[in-house]
């Protein structure tokens, strides 16, 4: 039995392609409080910062790079 | 005459939601503080009622109790709708039917045979986020969503639900080796003091990222009803017709508000369901 697939797919994909933008600003801003919380406990300025900013990029560029395999796989369902 | 204290009551109502609205817009353009904003039930009580513990009450958990009115309104449908389950569906529970049927194929889709059983869950999340977007359309309700605060009160909610998917479907070992970023060679368990802070930032990520989502469009969209209100009100005063009668300025956006009430909780469920089927073992996806 084929599903009916509400909403469409293509509306889909751009709700996922949409939360990239937040996903991105989200990952440095959260590893630079998290690394200025550690700097400030450990007194290691700045190399909390830095390595949070760092990680916080690479955390959110993994979580998009989730999201467009996803909206990959929605297209393939198209 | 006995109308007559009803429609006094009801002119004075109008000329406080008047003055709120006005003076708001007022202040944001002579770069006060002040954030437009629609009156609704509780402010309009604030500004009557000033003095009365009950209305302050109000008025500070104002987010919450919008929040709660909806869901108390939306438990009573599913109450009513299932009382009596007819085999040929009717009515409301024939819009109910058609409505889970459409998440569920939105959910199958995305997460697979396996993921249905998020269907219930997800399903929820929309409806109450829908509703809670819409309410600003409703006159003396405000949207409780344009509150970062209840925003990150539904993510957290999605966030424990996905922790949990994950301990449930993949033990507790497995979902340790999913934070580890599942080593199996000595490079993969060199690597776990690096892969290990990266899945945690990102399993924070995804509930930060969908509660600032949410609140800002739901947020910019009740300012942007709100200003233009303000300005119905400021030309209605300008060509002299009564408070009670401002210009519907805000019609002309009152479509797109429904639109993106709706996108907004689309994609606040949709990105829920991407992150429950992305705890699922990957051999289940699709």
């Amino acid at each position: 039995m084929t599903r009916r697939q509400v909403p469409p797919p293509w509306i889909q994909q751009a709700g996922l392609l949409t939360s990239i933008p937040f996903v991105l600003l989200v990952g440095p801003a959260l590893g630079y409080y998290l690394g200025n919380a550690l700097d400030q406990h450990w007194r290691f300025a700045p190399w909390g910062m830095t390595g949070g900013i760092i990680l916080g990029l690479v955390a959110s560029v993994r979580v998009t790079a989730q999201l467009i395999q996803q909206s990959r796989t929605l297209k393939r369902h198209d | 005459m006995a109308v007559e204290p009803t429609h006094e009551a009801a002119r004075s109502t109008a000329q406080a939601v008047a003055h709120h609205g006005a003076q708001a817009v007022q202040e944001a353009a002579h770069g006060g503080d002040a954030i437009p904003e629609l009156p609704n039930l509780v402010t309009v009580l604030h500004h009557r009622l000033q003095d009365a513990p009950w209305v302050t009450w109000l008025h500070q958990w104002e987010n919450i109790v919008f929040a709660a009115f909806v869901g108390v309104l939306l438990a009573l449908l599913a109450w009513r709708t299932t009382r009596h389950p007819a085999t040929i569906p009717r009515g409301w529970q024939n819009l109910l039917e058609v409505f889970v049927e459409g998440i569920d194929g939105m959910v199958h889709g995305m997460a697979g045979r396996h993921g249905r059983t998020f269907t219930p869950f997800v399903a929820t999340i929309f409806v109450y986020i829908w509703l809670m977007n819409l309410s600003v359309v409703v006159p003396f309700l405000k949207s409780s969503t344009s509150s970062i605060n209840t925003t990150v009160a539904l993510a957290l909610v999605v966030f424990s639900y996905v922790q949990y998917t994950g301990l449930r479907t993949l033990g507790v070992r497995g979902y340790l080796d999913h934070l580890a970023g599942s080593p199996r060679d000595l490079v993969g368990w060199l690597l776990v003091p690096l892969m290990l802070p990266i899945h945690l930032l990102g399993e924070l990520i995804k509930p930060m990222s969908l509660s600032m989502r949410l609140a800002f469009n739901v947020f910019a969209e009740d300012v942007l009803l709100a200003v233009l209100v303000g300005l119905g009100i400021g030309l209605s005063l300008t060509v002299q017709l009564p408070p009670w009668a401002p210009v519907p300025l805000q019609l002309f956006v009152m479509p797109l508000v429904l639109i993106f009430s709706t996108v907004q909780a689309l994609v606040f469920s949709l990105l829920s369901t991407v992150y429950l089927s992305l705890m699922l073992p990957h051999e289940e996806h699709h």
